[in-house]
């Protein structure tokens, strides 16, 4: 059994365990670097899953009550729940620690950091979303001759020129994105909001989990989005499939707020502060 | 049927990233690859059949005539032949070498083929240089897939790490279904890599079935394999393995070199394969080498990676005294060039470890912050570092490591090497154990 069906995985192209360096002294602070690629498929209690798939408890809950639901009251648990919550509220949410292991949080539908504010960043070329660079600007003149500058045309042309939907490449700035045409959830995040920067819109990339109903039952996985500026607000935009998916929930754990070459590290901070298990609460009707 | 590929035909399978250590900066170098659309290892005929169930299986399970050519093995080891690879290698050719192996000048390799009683015949490939060896394996397995017309999706069927004395070791293999001469038949390569003295041996059979015998038999060869113009050697050498939930997926190899002036250059190597997916298998493979002072701190370092045959990074750094450091190279295909300015030197691997032994054998202090120069998480910065000993007993000291918000928890020795450890990523676990260690760094 596969932790997704594999139809699904191709069209989301959802990567939740982001790539991870590690560094516990061997013979040195470096001795154990590594890389650790966007996604790990491994066996556990005899079964393949992907590790990005967090366990989540939701007995009581489908697609429809997740489609119907304007908030999620979540329960997740955590080493470090003190931490989290401050990361959390950092971003606007409403959290808190209930025990030693576990804090409560709740979600909105097309939840989006508090900020409502842009700042200068979110319209600037940076290392990783590097709008500076000659095949971004090609990609950008072509929206441009288009007339594609909305949301959802830019949103559709990231979902098109991704035509490899893969999780083998590990976390990609958006000129690579655009020379390779793969990747999965994060390369569509970085190539969108990149895109949008490109357009004088202000975005920013989204790394966080997104809970949702499927044929099978609620899951729940790490993820990565877009939020773009317009009209005087933030939206929450997704150019993978899990995009078009009316039950999805997005939680939000952190913003790539370094853009720079030191990106990884931003990815880790973010990327320890996951859930090792997430509990479905309460869903509030619309 | 038995195939006998020309060797030019076959080279060109053969991909690889070439690591140049010991130059000023590292260079890694995509190997061309003209020929990666034909392939001269043939799917089995004697596998053809209705095989619809294979792909569609949640849990693999294969039907019963696939399962019977997968459990196939042969004696064909029983054939054995020593050979001198020029001025580069002596080595023990499992089965029956067919033909004298050749050394290929452009790829800078030997090739042989050896008959070890299976249908195909097990080809191999020994470097001369060093290469990134995982993504070589992986890469390798991939096009020759690619050779054929590709019917439904490659499965992934099996891997395998470890390291046996010292010599780090992948085992791959694929299942794909594939078209030829309209006919659909089952394709199933599998190879297997060993690095030895930082040089690569690689070994493929693209058949189905004749893994133990495969297995046995590479390591046979690797066993012998002799390199004869090998570098200096390392003054201190250790491997540690590399587990995600348990389950061997790479390992991370150190060297340390002492120099005359009494400085200190450390060489890490590390590779990882395992799946992401039920389709296919992720590499990631980086190389540091830092050269030191005698007290330990980083004077110019080189650092390269790659992932999934694509170069990810490869930069240089330089100490240029009063207190600035640069960093020039590409990251994921783009120049860099930083200029880092600092109040503090950063320490090297060899500094971190006198840090650490400090640490382990003072009764007093417990903590120490250093700052350090990390590649892999941000080569335009020096990060600080925390080491915190939690206890201290002989040879079992309890230590954290923090790199920016990193956290990691290793049991050390007494010399200040780790024993293992872990970091935890939600529910993703990876851990290391010390597998191998020889030589001594004072």
């Amino acid at each position: 059994m596969h932790g997704l069906p594999m139809a699904h995985v191709n069209n989301t192209s959802c990567d939740l365990q982001r790539r991870g360096v590690l560094s516990f002294g061997l013979l040195s602070a470096f001795a154990l670097t590594s890389a650790l690629p966007a996604v790990v498929y491994a066996r556990e209690d005899n079964h393949y899953r992907y590790l990005f798939e967090l366990p989540i408890t939701a007995a009581s809950f489908d697609k429809e009550s997740l489609e119907s639901a304007s908030t999620l009251r979540l329960e997740l648990q955590h080493a470090r729940p003190d931490r989290l919550v401050r990361q959390l509220e950092s971003l606007g949410l409403d959290a808190s620690q209930v025990r030693a292991d576990a804090l409560h949080v709740v979600v909105a539908r097309q939840q989006v950091l508090h900020n409502n504010r842009t700042q200068a960043r979110h319209r600037q070329p940076s290392f990783v979303l590097d709008y500076d660079q000659p095949i971004v600007d090609a990609e950008l003149t072509a929206l441009r001759r288009n007339k594609a500058a909305g949301i959802d045309a830019l949103r559709d042309r990231v979902a098109n020129r991704i035509t490899t939907k893969s999780y083998q490449r590990s976390f990609d700035i958006a000129s690579r994105v655009l020379a390779t045409g793969e990747g999965d959830c994060t390369e569509h995040a970085v190539l969108l909001a990149t895109l949008s920067r490109g357009l004088d819109l202000p975005a920013r990339v989204i790394i966080g989990v997104v809970v949702l109903g499927l044929d099978s039952g609620v899951a729940a996985f790490g993820h990565a989005w877009t939020e773009i500026y317009q009209e005087g607000r933030w939206h929450l935009v997704d150019a993978t499939s899990v995009g078009d998916d009316p039950s999805a929930f997005y939680l939000p754990v952190g913003e790539l707020s370094n853009e720079g070459p030191g990106y990884a590290l931003d990815l880790l901070r973010i990327t320890m502060n996951y859930p090792a298990h997430v509990r479905l609460l309460h869903a509030t009707p619309q | 049927m038995r195939t006998t590929a020309s060797v030019f035909q076959y080279h060109t399978l053969f991909s690889s990233l070439v690591k140049l250590r010991y130059r000023g900066l590292v260079i890694v170098l995509m190997a061309i690859c003209a020929g990666c659309t034909t392939s001269a290892q043939r799917p089995d005929s004697t596998l053809a059949g209705t095989i619809d169930s294979v792909f569609t299986a949640s849990d693999r399970e294969l039907p019963a005539w696939l399962q019977a050519a997968i459990k196939r093995e042969s004696s064909g080891l029983r054939y054995t032949r020593g050979v001198k690879l020029g001025d580069h290698y002596e080595i023990t050719v499992a089965g029956k070498l067919l033909e004298q192996p050749v050394f290929e000048r452009d790829g800078n390799y030997w090739y042989l083929q050896s008959d070890i009683g299976s249908d195909q015949l097990l080809e191999c490939i020994v470097y001369v240089d060093e290469r990134f060896a995982f993504d070589t394996l992986n890469t390798t397995l991939g096009n020759m897939i690619e050779g054929f017309e590709i019917v439904e999706e490659t499965a992934i069927s099996g891997s395998q790490i470890s390291v046996d004395r010292g010599v780090p070791i992948a085992f791959v293999e694929y299942i794909s279904r594939v078209k030829v001469e309209g006919e659909l038949q089952i394709y199933m390569p599998k190879g297997m890599v060993a690095i030895k003295d930082d040089r690569t041996l690689i070994c493929v059979l693209g058949e189905a079935g004749y893994r133990a015998t495969f297995d046995r038999g590479f390591r046979k060869m690797v066993e012998s394999w002799k390199i004869l113009d090998a570098g200096e050697t390392a003054d201190y050498r250790e491997v540690q393995l590399i587990e995600i939930q348990n389950t061997p997926v790479g390992y991370v190899q150190i060297q340390a070199f002492k120099r005359d002036d009494g400085g200190v250059n450390v060489f890490s190597d590390n590779s990882m394969l395992f799946a992401n997916g039920p389709s296919r298998y992720q590499v990631a493979e980086t190389f540091l080498a830092e050269y030191a002072s005698a007290d330990g701190a980083l004077e110019s370092a080189h650092s390269s990676a790659v992932s999934n045959g694509l170069e990810q990074r490869s930069v240089r750094l330089e100490n240029t005294g009063s207190g600035t450091l640069s960093v020039t190279g590409t990251i994921q295909g783009k120049e860099v060039s930083f200029a880092i300015e600092t109040a503090q030197n950063p320490q090297s691997s060899w500094g971190v470890l006198q840090t650490y032994r400090q640490l382990i054998g003072n009764t007093g202090e417990q903590r120490a912050r250093i700052p350090v120069w990390s590649p892999d998480v941000d080569p335009s910065a020096i990060v600080d570092s925390e080491v915190t000993v939690n206890s201290r007993s002989s040879n079992a000291n309890r230590i954290e490591y923090a790199l920016g918000p990193i956290e990691s928890r290793g049991v050390f020795d007494d010399r200040g090497s780790s024993l293992s450890g872990s970091i935890e990523f939600g529910r993703l676990k990876v851990a290391s154990r010390r597998v191998f260690v020889e030589g001594r760094l004072d």
